[in-house]
């Protein structure tokens, strides 16, 4: 045995002693705090055996019971989730902007003449804002607006702009001019501002470019409806008139289609308003002819193919549904589409929206949940419009 | 109680089982080493559970259920609890000791003088060091921990079992001496 041998198992030794080891039942108190502690190791006990655990599990319980009784209330229920597609929505804005950056102090407080002009009409309209109180909220939207940091855009250079706005003070001289270019590729907008010949280049979201554009023309709301809430029952007999008599194979795939038609002509709305709101934009044509185009404004190539897409969806519901009456809502629907692109009609286009909203979500799709999908505007989902007769 | 609540001691399965084995082998055995410090039943109790945590907290250190050196390691663990116990809550005061800070003890003359004595006188000598110094001690000697475990395991500051250690190893040092020259 080494040195070192002999002093540790002198040690273990001396611990060791042959002392008495007395017979002793322990109190039930000690036997139960000590059966809590081996509990606490065991099964469930293991999630919960540590002050942090416990204390996470507290937390969760907590987050738990309040989901419970908001979901269980609706009138706690539809708030709250409401309140979460509220910033959902703003963080994808906030995602997709940049930076903030304040810009109001470039903004003069005694304009009396806005003047917008639309460089994607053919006539260049030009929009006169002469009321006080829409020229100070004008100035409030722009002063408030979260404009991303400057940077030096080559398009403005080369006179890339679909809407420009000068603003006149009262001896009739123009102190600030705004060029505005909407950049669809990446969901936000190229500003410059143009004040004392100096021009800053700013980003800013596409809500914010249309909130602009709403100054001079009408503004557009996908979901926006009137109708109050209506009993399931209501929807569950439409589903059932418009599958009557198909078989489950075309009940699927209408399913389908309309869905895609649906988020389809969501998309082109959305992404197009600012384009289409005047019957004269040059952008209907291209609509209307469904070939590739290069941008006259941005430079780039692009292609409509909601025509395409409309009546090829269309044309199948069509074909496939057996109810009469839902067949000729169908072909009015289809007709009515067709009226909106040949005459400009953005207006009827939102109504051709609703149609196809309401067979989708409240007929076809019925009871519809929400089903992640890059293309789906979700605040719409609990609007009905009332077009199912 | 309350010690119950706040104890952080998260165990695997295997680990659970060790610590449930350990309690229903030991705990006669370690009642009665606390009891004999403490002499008194309640007491005893509370520090044989305080002592129970402190063993789960160290499960791994424990390698297997029925060996010498086992036992030894969960009555050190007992034994310095209990005198834990009576720092905090009686009159009880450490065994004064010279100032050691500037006096390192060197392992080779503790080496020289076992080689020189016989087993039993040199258990006898460990068994009279006190607390908290035979503590100490034995982790150097037969764990080899580092001073900043050893701290933990003991609940102290490792700066303290530093001092500790050295003052302990004095101490084994004159008391093998007067072993030897007896």
């Amino acid at each position: 045995m080494t040195k070192n041998n002999i002093l540790k198992n002198a040690f273990i030794d001396a611990q060791l002693d042959s002392r008495v080891i007395y017979t002793y039942d322990f109190s039930a108190y000690f036997n139960e705090k000590m059966q809590r502690i081996i509990k606490m190791q065991k099964g469930f006990g293991r999630l919960i055996n540590t002050a942090s655990k416990r204390a996470a599990c507290i937390v969760l319980a907590i987050i738990l019971c309040f989901t419970t009784v908001a979901c269980s209330v609706k009138e706690i229920r539809e708030p709250v989730f409401e309140e979460i597609k509220r910033i959902v929505v703003n963080a994808k804005e906030l995602l997709r902007g940049t930076a903030a950056h304040d810009v109001a102090y470039l903004f003069p407080t005694d304009i009396i003449k806005i003047v917008g002009t639309s460089h994607i009409s053919e006539n260049k309209n030009q929009y006169y804002i002469n009321e006080k109180e829409k020229i100070t909220s004008f100035i409030k939207l722009l002063s408030e607006t979260q404009w991303g940091s400057p940077k030096q855009f080559e398009e403005f250079e080369k006179a890339n702009i679909y809407w420009s706005f000068d603003f006149y003070n009262s001896n009739g001289e123009r102190v600030l001019e705004i060029k505005m270019c909407n950049d669809t590729a990446y969901e936000r907008s190229k500003i410059a501002i143009i004040k004392d010949g100096e021009e800053n280049h700013f980003y800013i979201s596409n809500k914010i470019y249309n909130e602009i554009l709403a100054f001079t023309n009408q503004k557009y709301y996908l979901h926006n409806s009137p109708v109050g809430d209506i009993d399931d029952s209501f929807f569950i007999e439409k589903k059932k008139t418009v599958f009557k008599g198909m078989n489950e194979e075309y009940k699927r795939e209408a399913q389908k289609r309309i869905r895609s038609l649906h988020y389809e002509m969501e998309h082109f709305l959305m992404s197009n308003v600012s384009l289409l709101k005047e019957g004269d934009s040059i952008y209907w044509e291209y609509v209307i002819n469904e070939n590739i185009f290069i941008d006259p404004i941005s430079g780039l190539e692009r292609k409509y193919d909601i025509n395409r897409i409309f009546r090829y969806e269309m044309e199948y519901l069509i074909s496939v549904v057996e109810d009469k009456r839902t067949k000729e809502s169908l072909i009015d629907v289809l007709t009515l589409y067709e009226q909106a692109v040949a005459e400009h009609n953005l207006s009827a286009l939102f109504k051709v929206h609703e149609y196809i909203h309401d067979y989708d979500y409240f007929a076809f799709n019925f009871p519809t949940h929400y089903v992640y999908s890059e293309d789906a505007d979700y605040q719409g989902i609990n609007d009905y419009f009332g077009k199912l007769g | 109680m309350l010690s119950v609540i706040l104890m952080n001691v998260d165990l695997n399965e295997s680990e659970s089982n060790k610590f449930e084995e350990l309690y229903y082998k030991y705990r006669k055995r370690l009642f009665s080493c606390a009891f004999s410090i403490l002499k008194n039943n309640e007491d005893s109790e509370d520090v044989l559970q305080n002592a129970f945590i402190k063993i789960a907290q160290n499960i791994k250190c424990i390698a297997e259920l029925e060996s010498k050196e086992t036992a030894a390691f969960l009555t050190v663990i007992v034994k310095n609890c209990a005198y834990d116990f009576l720092r905090k809550y009686s009159d009880y005061t450490e065994p004064l000791t010279e100032e050691t800070e500037n006096i390192s003890v060197n392992d080779n003359s503790i080496e020289e003088l076992v080689d020189k004595l016989e087993y039993e006188k040199i258990v006898s000598v460990i068994k009279n060091i006190p607390s908290p110094y035979n503590e100490v001690l034995y982790i150097h000697f037969v764990k080899d921990y580092s001073l900043k475990k050893t701290a933990v395991i003991l609940g102290r500051k490792t700066a303290t079992v530093k001092m500790q250690l050295v003052r302990g190893k004095k101490i084994l040092v004159e008391k093998l001496r007067e072993a030897l020259y007896d």
